[in-house]
């Protein structure tokens, strides 16, 4: 502690140091959340319903998505990204999950809300096993956190159902 | 890292002693050798302070952060504490040098010749006190 830039150096890097501390501790009081979401998707219409030139099939449908994230917001919460996805079973892969649409709530007055949309991407399938196919509309969330462990969880809504032949 | 007051039998400087005061920063600005610009006495406190601050801040910001539910109040709070610490600790302040040591002139040192005969003993002291 002999000079200016000794000591400088010193605190410099204590403070660093607890400043890590700090946002540990952030991090850690994120897990004292007990989160309590709500989410609902209905498909209001199925817009069109083709096959593709190269083989594939494609759907276009209205989403009418309402969700309540509010409570997943902490202190240390930087922004939630929510995304809705499709996911169905063919014979070629067990599972496929096909994302229609994502948003990013960046507080905690946005967190509830509901919004009326198409498919915000395309809803295609690896082939052509979509008619007449059950699938599931989950809703994935991640809290993403100024500092720390980000959580990322989801809701699952079954008993859609696309129709039996193209339109 | 706390070096004690060295004992009145270490007042003159020994060889190596006297290299270090030569390397510091602070001696090309001083006429006369009173080097370092903190005394020991004075570098145990700042650094003591400085510790203990800068932890005190710590809590204290995020004790309140985390009552009041802002991530901004708590870096706010830390910021300044560290701008605060830095202000306080680390110029030479006059207060931290209070006790300074009086090192020898050089033509008081050419007056009383260092010991010869037992320079590895003498070696071996000034290695513990560092």
């Amino acid at each position: 502690m002999h000079s200016f830039g000794y000591r400088a150096n010193a605190l410099v890097t204590f403070a660093v140091t607890i400043l890590a501390a700090m946002c540990s501790l952030a991090s850690l009081s994120d897990n004292f959340n007990v989160p309590t979401p709500t989410a609902d998707v209905k498909v209001l219409n199925i817009n069109w319903f083709q096959k593709q030139p190269n083989g594939n099939d494609e759907v276009s449908l209205t989403l009418n998505i309402s969700v309540d994230l509010s409570s997943m917001f902490t202190w240390n919460t930087k922004q939630v990204f929510v995304f809705v996805a499709a996911e169905y079973e063919t014979p070629q892969n067990a599972l496929n999950q096909v994302s229609l649409w994502d948003g990013i709530i960046p507080s905690k007055e946005h967190a509830k809300f509901w919004i009326h949309t198409t498919n915000k991407y395309r809803f295609i399938d690896q082939g052509s096993n979509l008619r007449g196919k059950d699938f599931n509309l989950t809703l994935h969330w991640h809290v993403m956190p100024k500092t720390g462990k980000m959580f990322a969880d989801k809701i699952v809504k079954s008993g859609y159902h696309l129709p039996e032949e193209y339109r | 890292m706390f070096n004690s007051t060295p004992s009145k039998a270490n007042l003159n400087p020994t060889r190596s002693g006297r290299l270090d005061a030569l390397r510091s920063p602070s001696f090309r600005h001083c006429g006369e050798f009173s080097l370092p610009a903190m005394d020991w006495q004075g570098q145990k406190r700042s650094e003591i302070l400085m510790l203990i601050s800068l932890v005190v801040f710590g809590v204290v910001a995020f004790g309140v952060g985390y009552a009041i539910g802002s991530f901004q109040i708590m870096m706010l709070i830390y910021g300044s504490g560290v701008v605060l610490t830095a202000l306080i600790t680390v110029p030479n302040w006059p207060l931290f040098n209070r006790h300074p040591l009086k090192w020898l002139d050089p033509s008081e040192a050419d007056r009383h010749p260092k010991p010869q005969a037992n320079t590895a003993t003498s070696k071996k002291k000034v290695s513990k006190q560092k």
